[in-house]
């Protein structure tokens, strides 16, 4: 079942820490979000493989735009 | 296909290149924690020292060491009180000329406290009657006994109008003394030195006093008043020496000849009282399993960068074992505070702990108040882990009731009668501050780290809503600010705020209790919430909250 992370409040793409094909493990940071002048690491839900990236780094994104799709 | 393990391998790396980064960054800026304390342990450097050891004295964290059980530790509270308080003309008041902290005598936890006579005599500037008054307020919210190892000048004179008239200032001492010992908190005093005047109370205000003699004077007022006023010659010795006050004016009830003899005396004075009972089921304690320098690993030496809350839990819960509260609660915003409990060498601890970059949202808000109103009804201490620069913004929040859930914290922690220990590790700004219980809504302890900032807002935010009301405020005056001016204000208004948000500032001012080694942490935790529960826990009544 894929899973999609989505930002939890708007702000800028300031990194992006994975590729398409990563295998990643729960709580691992995959993007950095900066947003309230902070920076907010994004992490995994739960273990997967990264299956989309949606977002580039220096995009802005809104609250609950999909960010990465995992599966 | 091959080449996802090379990926995966140098995002390893990254990751444990950053710890490593982080570990060092805070081996570096502790040094500063313990070159503060260098300088509190020895104010005046060797001169003072000198001048101690010819008056026959020995300086009182020695005296305190000498008090307590052999092999114990003496947990001193904020030893950086003081530095850099700028009063006219006097830059620093080293440990705000005096000692205070917790350790065992027989067994039990007794607070005391020491004038440290190579600090302008044991002088009390405004700051040494606030940390005087903070260690009597732990004291009694605890109901520890205490000892006074008195030394001192009495007020520091060119600032009297801050230290004499009021309510939290020198003569309230007295009152505390006489409200604890009513309420049967013995109050040991030994006097190693002059107390005059109003000083002379502690002496006489005592259950129970000591005085050297040759060392020892406690008078209303001293020879050279006496002179003046009604015109008698006398010397120290017999108008207020140790002699005089045991044998003749009954001031005080034991005479020695040493300080050696009045540290065994206060022993025994305090070895006939009962033991003292943990109010709480304690457990066996188990060491974390994670590596002692994890926490110098986690915490991101940018202030301003999200964290993992639960890898800082496993640091120093007893098996790094968390239980956590609705762990599966809205991800990214509900888990921006993290609850639950662990155990804390051995004691059951409720946590609230900001997590990711700590912005507090509706959820989180909502979940954070369940989970005070939850450790109340099961009586356990709370634990509140600050590293939160604020509320989120915005109408989104706003119109969910972020303000109205922020107030539900509020008053959550200001109601609830569990004891609470708060430890900043990062960002504490704004209402985050309040809802976080800080130093406003009087937890029993605050404990900062280096990686601690206090401020209404962070540096950052500060400078650009300063600029822009600068600017505004210039252009009423019909001037206008080029960017170069701009940015130069910004930067100026940025270092200020960053200057003042820093832990050492806010211990300085007894905003903390201290600022703690991530190493310590743990032990320090640990000793207050068993300090925290020699008493029962009693019941929590919290007024109207809204939904």
């Amino acid at each position: 079942m894929s899973v999609n992370i989505v930002a939890p409040l708007p702000g800028t793409v300031s990194e992006i820490l994975v590729h398409v094909g990563d295998v990643v493990k729960t709580d691992e940071e995959l993007i950095i979000l900066e947003a309230m002048k902070m920076e907010n690491p994004i992490c995994a839900p739960r273990n997967g493989v990264v299956k989309e990236l949606l977002v580039s780094s220096g995009d802005k994104v809104d609250a609950y735009q999909v960010l990465i799709a995992l599966e | 296909m091959t080449d996802k393990p090379d990926k995966k391998m140098s995002r390893a790396q990254k990751k444990e290149m950053e710890y490593e980064e982080n570990r060092q960054h805070w081996l570096a800026e502790e040094q500063k924690v313990y070159e503060l304390w260098e300088r509190a342990y020895n104010p005046g450097g060797q001169a003072q020292n000198d001048r101690l050891a010819k008056q026959g004295k020995k300086p009182p964290r020695q005296l305190i060491r000498q008090l307590i059980d052999p092999g114990t530790e003496f947990f001193e509270l904020s030893r950086g009180a003081g530095f850099g308080i700028g009063y006219e003309g006097v830059e620093d008041v080293p440990s705000a000329g005096l000692v205070t902290g917790i350790g065992k005598i027989h067994g039990n936890w007794v607070m005391m406290l020491a004038n440290d006579s190579r600090v302008s005599a044991g002088a009390y500037y405004p700051i040494s009657c606030k940390k005087h008054l903070r260690a009597q307020e732990v004291a009694e919210r605890c109901g520890l006994n205490f000892v006074y190892i008195a030394d001192s000048a009495g007020a520091y004179l060119p600032l009297q109008d801050r230290i004499f008239p009021g309510r939290n200032q020198f003569g309230h001492f007295f009152y505390n003394m006489t409200r604890m010992s009513a309420k049967g908190l013995k109050q040991y005093t030994l006097s190693t030195g002059g107390n005059t005047a109003g000083g002379a109370y502690i002496v006489y205000l005592a259950c129970e006093s000591i005085m050297i003699e040759g060392m020892s004077y406690s008078f209303l007022g001293g020879p050279p008043m006496v002179k003046s006023a009604i015109g008698e010659t006398v010397s120290m010795e017999d108008l207020g020496g140790a002699k005089v006050h045991t044998q003749i004016s009954g001031g005080a009830d034991h005479f020695v000849k040493s300080q050696d003899e009045g540290i065994e005396k206060l022993r025994e004075l305090l070895a006939f009282d009962p033991k003292q009972t943990l109010y709480i089921d304690r457990r066996k304690p188990a060491e974390p399993k994670v590596s002692s320098d994890h926490l110098y690993q986690v915490l991101p030496k940018e202030t301003a960068r999200g964290i993992n809350v639960r890898e800082v839990l496993a640091a120093i819960a007893d098996d790094s074992y968390f239980s956590e509260y609705k762990r599966n609660y809205n991800p990214g915003r509900g888990d921006n505070i993290v609850c639950g409990k662990i155990f804390l060498k051995g004691i059951p601890v409720g946590v609230i702990a900001s997590n990711n970059n700590g912005v507090i949202f509706v959820d989180s808000a909502r979940k954070a108040i369940e989970w005070v109103i939850r450790c109340s009804t099961m009586k356990i201490p709370l634990l509140y882990i600050q590293n939160s620069p604020g509320y989120m913004v915005g109408t989104a929040e706003e119109y969910a009731g972020i303000g109205k859930y922020g107030s539900g914290m509020v008053r959550a922690v200001a109601c609830t009668e569990v004891p609470r220990v708060q430890w900043i590790i990062g960002p504490d700004h704004g209402a985050a501050n309040f809802g976080m219980s800080g130093r406003t809504f009087d937890p029993l302890f605050i404990f900062a780290t280096m990686r601690a900032r206090t401020s209404v807002m962070s540096g950052e935010t500060a400078g650009f809503i300063l600029t822009s009301l600068e600017r505004v405020n210039r252009k009423k005056r019909g001037e206008e600010m080029d960017e170069e001016a701009a940015k130069k204000f910004q930067q100026m208004m940025i270092d200020k705020y960053n200057r003042e948000a820093h832990p050492f500032y806010m211990e300085s001012r007894l905003f903390n209790d201290g600022t703690l080694p991530l190493k310590d942490c743990r032990d320090a935790l640990a000793l207050a919430f068993e300090v925290a529960l020699l008493q029962p826990v009693r019941e929590s009544k919290f007024g109207n909250f809204k939904f």
